[in-house]
């Protein structure tokens, strides 16, 4: 039997409220890390790479749905942020830039896949292979409950309009607040909160729909 | 859709589970560093700028040059006010594309798309305020000011360029409508030349034959911005 979504809060992964965002010192160290490699030092990209790379990494995966694709998109991603350096502005938060040319590398595949339906199935998360993967330690019902969730997050994330999915990623699970995922986005604030409460109804029902079936 | 806009919506997203925390986690692959093609320093990117500034001047200059700066009829003060009213308005747009902005990706949308408009708007209304108005509808007025737009174009051609060099691959956000203020600006800087070039100042004349140049230099960014400078 699958349980009611609510009860399986404890196994859901915590994330910092709007508020309360504040850069952490990894953080900070990226910021460096890209303000120096803005300047010229090109030692700086291993740290650059290392520090951004895996959360860059996180989003397009989380955009794309497919970790094969996400890596590809990575590689382009930090091709493009080496050719843009030059223009990353002093003291600027780089999170924020190098999820805008990820999210822009990903816009082009899409665009690409398009024009090229036959040859990218996997683009909208399609893919047959790929199975979510949830921090669960626990056996049993409530196990099979959280998988079955996240599956259905997963396959409702895929098949959002990319504004409204874009919106809720960045809000939900990159914790960027509202104006920093309105830069990202190049959209008003009022735009992604309205895009991002419509990829949550999107999803909330689909869970309830879910809960419901399995009760 | 008001009860959006509150605040305290946005902490029912975290109802939501994450379907790839895990796979999130994983290393990602290192980078192919000798694939990486050579790019410019943030000092190296200025100077190209400021460069391209230069150079497109200097191209205007010689095109200034070449149509020969009217002379005569015209008061300083006319000529003074007939410059300054698209040099302000290229401003603002300049700056609506090139400003850091708090997050270091530009102003917010809503910021650029007002300067820009203001800009515009603002060549539009302070042409019609200071200049003398025709004193009698002349048949040829589409006559000159098609000719006049043809000069803008020319005027208006080596800047774009100039400035899609400079600017290429700049923008990670919001490209296309910063790509549209540069050229705005660009056009701005065609109606500071044809300001000089042309001894017409009536205001709808130069509504049409020099600023409308504006108008179809922003449209041309607005198309071309996402290829030429999205990062």
């Amino acid at each position: 039997m699958v349980e009611p979504t609510h009860n399986l809060q404890r196994y859901l992964p915590v994330v910092p409220a709007e508020a309360s965002r504040t850069p952490d010192p990894s953080e900070r160290a990226l910021d460096d890390a890209m303000s120096r490699y803005a300047q010229g030092d090109d030692g700086a990209f291993d740290e650059l790479y290392r520090r951004g790379a895996p959360r860059t990494r996180g989003f397009l995966l989380r955009l794309c749905g497919d970790p094969a694709l996400a890596d590809d998109l990575l590689q382009e991603a930090f091709i493009r942020v080496h050719r843009a350096r030059g223009s990353f502005g002093a003291g600027s938060p780089a999170i924020p830039w190098i999820l805008a040319i990820g999210r822009n590398v990903f816009r082009d595949h899409m665009r690409r896949a398009r024009a090229r339906p036959a040859t990218t199935a996997t683009a909208n998360g399609d893919d047959e292979g790929t199975q979510p993967e949830a921090a669960l330690d626990t056996q049993g019902d409530e196990a099979l409950a959280a998988r079955e969730m996240l599956e259905v997050v997963r396959r409702t994330l895929a098949g959002l309009p990319v504004l409204q999915r874009e919106a809720f990623l960045l809000l939900r699970f990159e914790g960027l607040s509202v104006g920093e995922a309105a830069a990202v986005l190049g959209a008003s604030e009022g735009a992604v909160k309205i895009r991002a409460f419509r990829a949550y109804e999107a999803l909330r029902a689909a869970l309830d729909d879910s809960a419901g079936k399995g009760r | 859709m008001t009860a959006v806009k509150r605040d305290l919506d946005l902490q029912r997203l975290l109802d939501i589970p994450d379907p790839f925390e895990d796979a999130a986690r994983s290393v990602p692959p290192t980078v192919a560093i000798g694939r990486r093609p050579p790019s410019p320093s943030r000092s190296r990117v200025r100077a190209l700028r400021a460069s391209a500034v230069g150079a497109a001047l200097a191209y205007d200059a010689f095109w200034l040059a070449f149509f020969r700066v009217h002379e005569g009829g015209r008061s300083t003060t006319a000529v003074v006010v007939g410059a300054t009213i698209p040099l302000v308005a290229g401003g603002l747009a300049w700056s609506a594309a090139v400003r850091r902005g708090a997050r270091g990706l530009g102003p917010a949308v809503g910021r650029i798309v007002g300067l820009t408009v203001s800009a515009v708007s603002l060549f539009a209304l302070g042409t019609l305020l200071f200049s003398p108005v025709n004193a009698d509808a002349q048949a040829s007025f589409w006559q000159g000011a098609a000719t006049c737009l043809i000069r803008s174009l020319v005027f208006v051609a080596g800047p774009l360029v100039l400035t899609a060099l400079a600017f290429r691959h700049s923008f990670a956000a919001a490209s296309t409508l910063k790509s549209a203020s540069l050229a705005v600006a660009c056009g701005a800087l065609a109606a500071v030349m044809m300001n000089f070039v042309c001894p017409d100042n009536t205001g709808f004349h130069v509504l049409v034959g020099h600023g409308a140049v504006m108008v179809l230099a922003g449209g041309l960014g607005a198309l071309v911005g996402r290829w030429v400078a999205q990062a």
